[in-house]
């Protein structure tokens, strides 16, 4: 999904991304499960729809990140903000001046931050980014 | 409440006073950030130590007698994310 001037990334569990129509595969699927084309249909639309929250949440995160990086001055720019459904985590893709870092923060924190919106929960956010970061320099209790 | 990401105040136990004398110079308290929280205690950075340093320590939760930190609840409680292909 293109963004501003980051990716947000959601790998999605079908390669079919029509949610009304069936692949032959996806028929037979439903046969193995003991499911009717509809309600596998059903689940589908479910699953399809929770992805593309997924991708609302992830740019939300990216322009949050993207205000903290604005903290760090020029050479820091957010690339990618990608969902990992194994691990329920999100990994962003920083260009900093020493060269591209990975970070990697739990689905706990991000929807802490961007559910209550607190300055707290922000807060959090902001420091796992800067430790993250190699800036826990800018780490203080406000 | 999720601890990683928060700064916290601690203030040590019999047991964590003496288990991390040497770890953690000071007095009773100190303040660190929670980077990580799994089974075996709280991975904590401690913003006094060098700057540069990303090296954590282990806190174990009987290391620690009291804790305080900044804390706004939530409004509502929020549900897990589900995950993989479930029917209903």
């Amino acid at each position: 999904m293109a963004s501003s001037d980051f990716q947000v990334n959601v790998p999605s569990g079908f390669s079919n991304p029509d949610s009304q129509s069936l692949s032959e595969v996806e028929k037979s699927m439903a046969g193995a499960m003991d499911l009717s084309e509809e309600q596998f249909r059903q689940c589908k639309l479910d699953h399809l729809l929770k992805e593309e929250r997924r991708l609302e949440r992830g740019k939300d995160l990216g322009e949050q990140v993207k205000k903290i990086l604005g903290e760090l001055g020029a050479g820091y720019r957010l690339t990618s903000v990608t969902w990992n459904s194994n691990t329920l985590s999100r990994r962003l893709e920083i260009e900093t001046p020493q060269g591209p870092q990975n970070l990697v923060l739990s689905w706990e924190l991000v929807d802490d931050a961007l559910d209550s919106r607190t300055r707290s929960e922000l807060q959090r956010l902001r420091n796992m980014v800067l430790f993250g970061l190699g800036r826990q320099e800018l780490i203080v209790r406000h | 409440m999720g601890l990683s990401g928060r700064l916290v105040h601690f203030w040590f136990s019999p047991s964590g006073r003496e288990a991390l004398k040497e770890a953690i110079s000071g007095g009773s308290d100190f303040e660190a950030l929670v980077v990580e929280e799994n089974e075996l205690g709280l991975w904590i950075w401690m913003p006094d130590a060098e700057q540069d340093s990303r090296e954590v320590t282990l806190l174990k939760l009987e290391y620690f007698a009291a804790a305080s930190l900044e804390y706004e609840p939530p409004e509502a409680p929020r549900e897990r994310p589900g995950v993989g292909f479930q029917a209903s």
